[in-house]
């Protein structure tokens, strides 16, 4: 009965999104119980765990931007915002990390997410498809003021289940981080040590830009995985 | 009398440099290479306690590992 509710209010609301332009902003809260540091734990471990709970402080005050329109959309951390002096702090690459670095683009009817990101000092544009792939299960959860629905799949280059959230109030296949192909906005993602979870939604009849990446080496997601399995087999090789 | 003097001036100068180095080396920023004088394993520790494994997210591994060198 939920289910059938959330879909007829996805139908009323659609008209709604049919010629706006919505943005909206995420924040990050870490998962706290995978960060605690036992007596048993060697120095660089505690050190470690330190460094990522401090990062985790910076990337608490970040605001993750996700915008779209019926076609396509945009994601990435609003840098132009964050303080200096955070900037010059050797933790914000890690903090940024800790959300997810770069710019995603999604575009509807291409099927395209493009991902433009700096790995080893190299700028990427990385290509993936935009498909729904996704388990949808019974489940549900109100986020905010959306009734969602939770949706996994398995991610074979990270060995790990996916999880996320959508609203079906909200009929775009978009989301923060390059995720979507639901039938319906992601307002939570579950990540590995952290959720980004949708804080305000904002919508205008302004035109906002969403902007393609072209810069960076063209680059498929198999790709870019081989490529990061040999930089890392080069790196162990150099450090045993 | 003029070897006081210049003995004077050589010890004031000698603590005026010590103080500015101390000084320097304080207002340093602390750095990942001063908590980790190997980068590599810092990144692989910090990835496994983010996502359970080494080479389950290279982009954080890559952030850790990165910052690390740049400031070494």
């Amino acid at each position: 009965m939920k289910i059938k509710l959330i879909i007829i209010a996805s139908l009323i609301t659609s008209a709604i999104f049919a010629q706006t332009t919505t943005i909206c902003n995420y924040k990050i809260l870490p998962i706290s119980e995978k960060y605690k540091i036992n007596d048993t734990d060697d120095e660089l471990t505690k050190s470690t765990i330190k460094m990522i709970l401090n990062a985790f402080e910076i990337a608490k005050g970040f605001d993750y931007i996700l915008k779209f329109n019926q076609a396509e959309s945009s994601s990435q951390i609003e840098e132009s915002i964050v303080n200096e002096s955070v900037k010059s702090n050797y933790l914000y690459a890690i903090a940024k990390a800790l959300i997810g670095k770069g710019i995603y683009y999604q575009n509807r009817k291409e099927k395209l997410v493009l991902h433009q990101n700096e790995l080893m000092g190299e700028l990427f544009l990385i290509k993936d498809t935009l498909v729904n792939d996704w388990q949808i299960g019974k489940d549900y959860k109100k986020i905010g003021e959306f009734m969602c629905l939770k949706a996994t799949k398995k991610c074979n280059s990270c060995n790990k289940i996916e999880e996320v959230w959508f609203a079906p109030e909200i009929p775009v296949p978009f989301g923060p981080l390059g995720y979507g192909g639901l039938p319906g906005l992601i307002v939570e993602v579950k990540n590995y040590s952290s959720i980004l979870s949708l804080k305000e939604i904002t919508y205008t009849k302004k035109e906002v830009k969403i902007t393609r990446p072209i810069k960076g080496k063209k680059i498929t997601k198999d790709e870019l995985d081989e490529m990061t399995g040999k930089i890392r087999d080069n790196a162990d090789k150099m450090n045993h | 009398m003029k070897k006081l003097v210049l003995s004077i001036v050589f010890v004031f100068a000698t603590v005026g440099f010590t103080n500015a180095t101390n000084e320097l080396e304080k207002s340093k920023p602390i750095t990942v290479s001063c908590v980790y004088p190997d980068c590599w394993a810092a990144a692989n520790t910090a990835e496994r306690l983010h996502c359970g494994s080494v080479r389950c997210d290279f982009d954080y591994w890559d952030a850790v590992y990165s910052s690390c060198m740049g400031y070494e």
